[in-house]
């Protein structure tokens, strides 16, 4: 296996070259051809400097094309460009990343020197798109472009909550308020039950850890949402692609920018738990009721213990963060470059979590002669995570439960405690065998370590005119180490461990691409086109290794120190393979008519070698209708294009080997013989499911974009069906295939025993609305924007009309609460209709004879001879035997017919049948605001952002509710059904809940999950240059920023934005199990430059 | 032309780098073996068989749920930690087709049935250069056996046949080999009268190649003795009495097995592979094999030792302490009703009060030996009972820890936590040896399990005997079960009395089995098979009709359009 590996690792360069190649050649002689019979039209070179309006500093990069086609080149370092101009009457287009576009009419001139002003305007931007750039005006793909400005204000560790709001039909929520914890991404609703985060591809190269790097590096970030604007990017991009464009040097004396800010960050809106009194009068009335004996600790009421442990309160404190960013820049003639530093340090508000990071970037160009221009990107980021939950166990990642279920008789401290000072309960006195949550954090230190470079070099060569050759060699080298140390601890006469535990464990990532891509770009007369041909190979490959260790020497914490007898490792490596060739050909006529074509071919490892290759269309139209001679006298529409787009693309988002057949030896032992001797099993590792394909997502996309009064108001929108067919999703087995694995298998490998199979059909629509307005007014300049989306997704079809039950309900219980089915929304919550609860038990008896009546009805009609009477159907109920006054009532709305079959005819009796649709876990609409205000030195931003028309699942009330858990409840438990307290809609309180009231999945819980956050707020103060200019700076901005200041909600629970989706996949989304809650930050920054 | 130049300066350099597109995309799993190359030694087929075992011994199984199951249902073994559900609904008779233990035997019993039917279909097609035919054999043999054995389980569990039911009735899918589709995964259930002649199919395919017994390497894999004994006790499970009792007359005539001396030495992992084992789960303490993800030792111990072995999560119930004791006497007979002549009004209404109460036996004892006239009633019972006269059947002390029974490091047992009790099980529990860890999370005791002790073998055949008949028979096989267990004792005859009926009999046979096999996961499938269950159990809740079998869990019936659930869930 090992020399295998070898043997393959030059295979990718190989790869690309010969996939690249073969086309490329046909592809060029055939232009060639073209040239041969073309015609020579008389030219005139123009040259000249690009400058920024402002500075005076020469602008690199910056695209010029003559007017109308898409003929044109780029400045060089200094600013400087060189274009050969068909006809001296026509005009040039000076556009560029951040500054508004020029258009200047050549007039026969040789030279022509543009001064190019910072942008306040959107539509003439140019856009990178997949391997290259493109006018805005010239796109007929969606795109939605996001500058660093305004991403820039957000106190955030990570890129993807920044973009939260920010972009239409962009759903982000942020996973928890967990320090590092980053967003959740979901571009154009749910395109599949699978992971669909979108990918990101930075400078040009695909990163699968994309979100955690420093924010002020970028220069800007264009979200790739339609099938052809994201089909060059082909494997994965199918969820949308999100293309980060890091900043570069540009000529110049070298220049320093520094941005610092420090903040406050506060819990908000924490449970409110009994404390020892309420927590004593609960227990006792539910133990009293039952005829059991009271818990030792708080049986007499009047001397109860007088500690009242609110764990909240020792757990979560304000917290500070603190973020440095420093970069130079500069560059000459020849070269350019651009490094930067920062560090972000965040403490938690949780006590002992925390996330630091260091990110050092230095990124150069360089030119090497007039065809040839090589450049290089580089960053290292090394982050600590300290976290409170083990982080390799996911499931349980910054739940809140064991907090909850803490009782308050149970100390916080205990100074006699030898190990660490911890207060415990007595399982005896306290009737109670959970853990000081305060203790296990403080005792249980979780490090997540992360190292990374991702490092990418380039090469670009103009073979001859127009005819470009760009090969881009990138890696993601990605080292995760988990320290997990555990001290001696006594939480109780049953929980405890004397010794010290250490779990160490490695994980090392290693991404390596590589790709080469032949543009040329050629005008005749009005017809402009632009071809495209290049190939990538991908490979990562992983690495697991954990080792345990306990007892330690000397209170020694490395493994070596352990006890010999009791050490204890494993690990695991994969790897996966992607070969791609792709085309993009653009065709545009005088600037009117666009046309885009893409083409992809896609092998992946992942698939079985009868399905190993697809092969992915796709098409765009746009008409510049603004350009049309009918609109010419409309003075109001500035800036008016349609554009039409179809295209398929494919997805092989499933784990690796999943068709192997194989067999895993892994724990699988038994003893036989005399002596005793250990013997080792094998067994088959999983079903493999060989017929594994691609899934496909073809999308149909129509919008317009208007500009209005010169472009002072601009809309776009677009709508989108978006289809999945062969959607790959992990499909669970019947138990009875046998390969369904429980305790054993599957704890420490990546072993997962469903099989991923082609399943089913999905269907997403949407609409997506945004607007800006921008004006000035004197010193007064504004820009408003907002963004609105509405989408809905349904799924079509699933194998044998099956249904897939998902999403746990706690992480204890096994009551699933969501289901996947036809007809129905991704995960839709299942369960029964809430009738109140019932009052009396004659309303309870009146129900329960009905019921056996039923039943004895049914057995008469389906055998008339029975020989049973109504008494054979005593035990017959309308919900459970137990059920009693105080209980929820859930409603009868279907039973079963003789074949079992469901029928929507009331049964008189709460079975299976009466669950339906209970809720839907998306939101309808997710919108974002933005306002920006300059007036003279002072600046000032909102971003404010929601949803609406989601319902959550209150999970998280369960815990707090469940009054058969032997742990502490929430304060609305005191509100529980009495016969004195009957308006009311939480059930009575009992020891064994025969009704099952807290573990019944039912509308309880369904609350709507609507919210409007107000994220950011900022004012800044900017010195003027006078001022400025006398302390040697060139730039001094102070800014005082508010963040989630204020929620509007009727959500009753900790926190409405928590993540959609927790898990890997979106089979359980929008279930509140409670988690690290997202706090309130106040901060205060500086921005210097010099 | 510049153009033609470079193009032809790029084909030396294609040419040299045209590599094997193929070669790039095709990978396999380092991380397991691959299909073509496992079958290929006699090495990995016996692993393959081992995997089985090992997954039958999992904590999921054998190794610890399945006792949560059948000796709670049964009301052997009751008080948990109250936040067990799974257990509460067992001892309530609320079991939900969610309930975790039932999901996880049932999915365990099939991963086994999948890893047989496996071994069934590769092994048998193995080249005869790469294994010889005697291997073959016994490994194919052992596959047969454990699928006969799971499926046994299966339709005891979820397919019970008991006297109101008749083998149209849905008994378990039956599934011969491993599933090549998705569709192929969507079984029915199949009759109790099918699944019956499958199961016995299995055991006599088993019977056919297993040896009768293994060498010192191979002890403790099944042997033709188990497939005979598991064969004849899956016939008494369909009243195939005839049936049966031939079984066992051939499992008799192996001449291989005898009961041991001491009853005790069962269980404790003393005396381990005896020569009254018929089939036995082998656990080992091999460090740093964590028991909860495939390791070699035992968690049952962990979770049932009392406190100072281990999480003393249950206790042994007065219920069952009654059974042993003189309480037992005078309440069965209340309970029997069958014999309540001679019992003073008084004694009739205490007892009455008392029913479904938790009063320790020697607290009933004393209550009744002070308050009543015990001696006379006794004196005038049904002669089946009569010689106990108010001593606790000596089995008590192996199935049972008494609060102040001495531990490991002389440690007196204190009552302690959940198990209120004052009776601990003790059966499978290494006395000698701390279940648990100093960390409290891994626990590792040695003891085996044994499955099937000749001990049974007799009682089923005893029952049979009377069953068709033979009751003077019948008697002298439950008297070699009461003789080995009364070894030592010089009180009053231990021997049943002559001359009993065929309901005299029966009513003993129920009171043997379950002090004989108390603990052992029988009790409770004696009760469904005889169909007494009601009689024993419905002051928890237990409904005839419905819970002599368990739902079948949601998870299949989810995801499994086929599947039928059983009555009443």
């Amino acid at each position: 296996m090992k020399i295998y590996l070898q043997k393959t690792f030059l295979n990718p360069v190989r790869e690309w070259f010969k996939a690249l190649f073969v086309p490329m050649v046909v592809f060029l002689i055939g232009l060639n051809a073209g040239n041969l019979y073309g015609f020579e039209p008389a030219e005139l070179t123009v040259s000249g400097t690009i400058t920024d309006a402002r500075s005076g500093a020469s602008l690199p990069g910056v695209y010029v094309v003559i007017k109308g086609t898409t003929v044109g080149t780029t400045s060089d370092v200094d600013g400087k460009y060189v274009l050969k101009v068909s006809n001296g009457n026509s005009e040039l287009v000076f556009s560029f990343v951040g500054y508004q576009s020029k258009t200047v009419a050549v007039n026969n001139r040789s030279t022509i020197d543009v001064a190019l002003t910072e942008d306040v305007r959107g539509i003439e931007d140019v856009v990178v798109v997949g391997y290259g750039v493109q006018k805005k005006s010239d796109l007929t793909g969606v795109i939605s472009s996001i500058k660093a400005a305004d991403i820039q204000k957000m106190a955030v560790s990570s890129v993807d909550q920044a973009l939260q709001g920010k972009a239409s039909g962009v759903y982000v929520t942020r996973k928890s308020g967990a320090p590092g914890d980053g967003a959740k991404i979901f571009v154009r609703g749910q395109g599949s039950i699978n992971n669909t985060d979108p990918i990101w591809v930075i400078d040009g190269v695909k990163s699968s850890s994309g979100a955690n790097f420093n924010m002020n590096n970028i220069e800007s970030i264009e979200i790739l949402k339609d099938a052809s604007a994201a089909a060059i990017y082909g494997v994965e991009a199918a969820n949308g692609v999100i293309l980060v464009t890091t900043k570069r040097g540009t000529k110049g004396e070298p220049k320093v920018a520094v941005n610092a800010y420090y903040g406050q960050n506060s819990p908000v809106n924490m449970p409110d738990m009994l404390n020892t009194q309420e927590f004593a009068k609960i227990k006792n009335q539910a133990r009293d009721d039952a005829g059991k004996s009271r818990i030792p600790r708080i049986a007499d009421m009047d001397n109860l213990p007088s500690t009242s442990t609110d764990w909240f309160d020792e757990i979560f404190s304000p917290a500070p963060s603190k973020n440095i960013d420093l970069s130079v820049s500069g560059g000459t003639d020849k070269m350019n470059f651009y490094v930067s530093g920062n560090y972000y340090d965040e403490t938690g508000t949780m006590v002992n979590t925390g996330y630091k990071r260091i990110t050092l970037t230095a990124n150069s160009d360089f030119i090497i002669n007039k065809s040839l221009k090589i450049g290089e990107s580089m960053t290292f980021t090394t982050s600590d995570n300290k976290s409170f939950y083990n982080p390799e166990d996911p499931y349980k990642k910054n739940n809140l439960l064991d907090f909850v279920r803490a009782i308050p008789t149970m100390p916080a401290y205990d100074a006699t405690n030898e190990y660490g000072g911890f207060g415990y309960a007595d399982p005896v006195v306290d009737e109670y065998q959970g853990e000081n949550p305060f203790a296990a954090i403080m005792q249980n230190e979780f490090n997540s370590k992360n190292h990374e470079i991702k490092a990418n070099a380039y090469l670009d060569w103009e073979i001859v005119k127009d005819l470009h050759f760009r090969t881009t060699v990138g890696g993601n080298f990605n080292l995760t180490k988990n320290d997990l140390y555990r001290a001696p601890y006594f939480y109780g006469t049953h929980l405890f461990d004397p010794a010290a535990e250490i779990r160490n464990s490695f994980r090392e990532n290693y991404e390596l691409l590589a790709n080469a891509v032949l543009t040329y770009t050629k005008s005749f007369g009005e017809h402009n086109i632009t071809a495209m041909a290049g190939a990538e190979s991908q490979k990562t490959d992983w690495t697991y290794f954990w080792a345990r260790g306990k007892d330690f020497a000397g209170g020694l914490t490395v493994l070596d120190a352990g006890k010999q007898d009791n050490r204890d490792n494993g690990g695991n490596e994969g790897l996966d393979r992607v070969l791609s060739q792709f085309g993009r050909f653009n065709y545009s006529y005088a600037g009117k008519y666009l046309f885009t074509a893409n083409i992809r071919r896609d092998g992946s490892s992942k698939f079985g070698a009868l399905s190993r290759w697809g092969v992915f269309p796709s098409f765009s139209a746009g008409w510049n209708v603004h350009k049309e001679s009918f609109l010419a006298s409309v003075d109001q529409i500035s800036y008016l294009k349609v554009t039409l787009g179809y295209g398929k693309l494919g997805s092989d988002r499933i784990p690796s080997f999943l068709g192997n057949e194989v067999y895993m030896t892994s724990p699988l032992y038994y003893v036989v013989g005399n002596p005793e001797t250990l013997v080792e099993g094998a067994a088959i590792a999983r079903f493999p499911n060989k017929q594994a394909k691609w899934e496909e997502i073809a999308q149909f996309d129509a919008g317009f974009n208007l500009g209005l009064f010169d472009n002072k108001l601009e809309f776009t929108s677009n709508y989108y069906l978006k289809k999945t067919s062969d959607m790959l999703i992990a499909v669970s087995l019947p138990p009875s295939a046998g390969f369904t694995y429980g305790y054993d298998g599957g704890d420490e490998s990546d072993l997962s025993s469903d099989p991923s199979i082609n399943i089913g059909e999905i269907k997403n629509q949407g609409i997506e609305f945004a607007v800006t307005h921008r004006n000035k007014i004197g010193d007064f300049s504004y820009t408003v924007s907002g963004n609105l989306s509405y989408n809905e997704n349904q799924v079509i079809q699933l194998n044998e009309n099956q249904v897939i039950a998902s999403g746990d309900m706690t992480l204890l219980g096994s009551s699933k609460v969501s289901r996947i089915e036809a007809g129905y929304p991704i995960a839709y919550y299942y369960g029964y209709q809430d009738e109140g609860i019932f009052q009396s038990q004659d309303e309870l008896n009146a129900l329960n004879s009905a019921a056996a009546q039923k039943a004895y009805d049914a057995e008469l009609a389906n055998n008339p001879n029975t020989t049973k009477t109504i008494k054979d159907f005593a035990s017959v109920y309308y919900q459970y035997k137990g059920t009693a006054p105080g209980d929820y009532r859930w409603k009868d709305i279907a039973g079963r017919d003789a074949n079992k079959e469901i029928v929507n005819t009331p049964d008189g009796r709460i079975t299976d049948a009466d669950k339906a649709m209970i809720g839907n876990p998306w939101p309808k609409w997710i919108y974002g605001v933005n306002v920006s205000m300059n007036w003279k030195d002072f600046d000032f931003s909102f971003f404010g952002q929601g949803v609406q028309g989601r319902d959550v699942y209150n999970s998280f009330r369960y815990y707090l509710e469940n009054v058969a858990g032997d742990g502490n409840y929430g304060t609305s438990i005191l509100n529980a059904w009495t016969p004195d307290n009957t308006n009311t809609n939480v059930p009575r309180v009992t020891l064994s809940d025969p009704n099952k009231n807290a573990a019944t999945v039912s509308t309880r819980y369904i609350e709507d999950g609507s919210y409007f956050r107000i994220k950011n707020i900022q004012l800044g103060y900017t010195l003027p240059s006078k001022v400025a200019g006398k302390m040697n700076v060139s730039k001094f901005r102070v800014y005082l920023t508010g963040q989630n200041l204020l929620t509007f909600t009727n959500y009753s629970g900790i926190d409405p934005e928590f993540s959609v989706g927790e898990e890997k996949d979106n089979t359980s989304v929008g279930i509140d199990r409670g988690y690290y809650p997202q706090n309130k930050t106040y901060l205060v920054g500086v921005q210097i430059e010099f | 032309m510049k153009t033609i130049k470079n193009i032809l300066l790029l084909t030396p350099i294609l040419l040299f780098l045209s590599g094997c597109e193929k070669d790039f995309l095709e990978i396999s799993d380092p991380n397991n073996i691959d299909n073509a190359v496992f079958w290929t030694s006699e090495k990995n087929a016996t692993s393959a068989v081992n995997a089985i075992y090992s997954s039958i011994k999992e904590p999921g199984f054998l190794g610890l749920d399945y006792h949560k199951y059948a000796s709670f249902i049964s009301g052997e073994y009751d008080r948990c930690y109250p936040s067990d559900q799974s257990r509460v609904e067992f001892m309530t008779f609320t079991v939900k087709s969610e309930n975790k233990i039932d999901w996880l035997i049932w999915k365990d019993l099939f991963r086994d049935i999948m890893r047989s039917n496996d071994v069934i279909t590769h092994v048998s097609e193995m080249n005869d250069e790469l294994i010889s035919q005697e291997a073959k054999d016994q490994l194919v043999g052992q596959a047969y056996f454990l699928r006969g054995f799971c499926e046994l389980y299966l339709l005891q569990m979820y397919g019970a046949y008991y006297p109101e039911k008749d083998t149209s009735a849905l008994g378990i899918p039956l599934i011969t080999r491993v599933a090549q589709s998705r569709e192929e995964m969507f079984c029915k259930r199949a009759s109790v009268g099918e699944s019956y002649k499958q199961i016995i199919a299995d055991f006599e395919e088993a019977e056919k190649r297993l040896p009768s017994k293994w060498d010192n390497t191979n002890l403790g894999r099944a042997t033709k003795g188990a497939a005979i004994a598991y064969a004849a006790t899956t016939h008494m499970w369909l009243n195939q009495f005839d049936k049966a009792i031939a079984s066992y007359d051939k499992l008799f005539a192996l001449g291989l097995y005898s009961l041991i001396d001491d009853f005790s030495v069962n269980f404790h992992g003393k005396n381990e592979n005896n020569s009254e084992s018929i089939f036995e789960l082998q656990y080992a303490d091999f460090s740093s094999l964590n028991p909860w993800v495939g390791g070699s030792a035992q968690s049952l111990a962990l979770e049932f030792a009392p406190s100072q072995l281990g999480r003393g999560n249950a206790g042994v119930s007065y219920e069952t302490s009654d059974y042993f004791a003189l309480s037992y006497t005078i309440t069965q007979a209340y309970l029997d009703n069958s014999d309540t002549k001679g019992m003073p009004n008084d004694m009739y209404a205490y007892i009455s009060s008392l029913k479904g109460k938790t009063v320790s036996p020697e607290e009933l004892k004393n209550n009744l030996i002070s308050q009543f006239d015990v001696t006379t009633y006794v004196a005038n019972m049904t002669p089946i009972y009569k010689w106990i006269e108010g001593t606790w059947d000596p089995r008590w002390k192996a199935t049972a820890f008494i609060q102040g029974d001495t531990l490991v490091s002389n440690e007196k047992w204190t009552i302690y936590s959940y198990s209120t009790s004052f009776y601990s099980p003790k059966k499978f529990i290494d006395s000698d040896r701390h279940a648990l860890n100093t960390g409290g999370t891994l626990g590792a005791n040695e003891s085996n399990i044994p499955l099937f002790r000749l001990a049974y073998a007799y009682l089923q055949y005893a029952e049979a005997l009377n069953e068709t008949g033979k009751t003077t028979e019948a008697v002298d096989y439950i008297n070699k079960v009461r003789e080995r267990a009364y070894k030592g004792y010089t009180g009053q005859s231990w021997k049943l009395a002559s001359g009993l009926s065929k309901e005299q009999i029966k009513a003993a046979l129920e009171l043997e089995n379950f002090r004989e096999l108390c603990g052992e996961c029988v009790r409770w499938k004696d009760l469904v098979r005889w169909g007494v269950a009601d009689k024993y159990c419905s002051y928890r809740g237990f409904e005839k009709g419905t819970h002599e079998v368990l739902p079948i869990p949601k998870a299949e019936l989810d995801l499994n359009p086929n599947m039928e659930q059983n009555e009443n869930y």
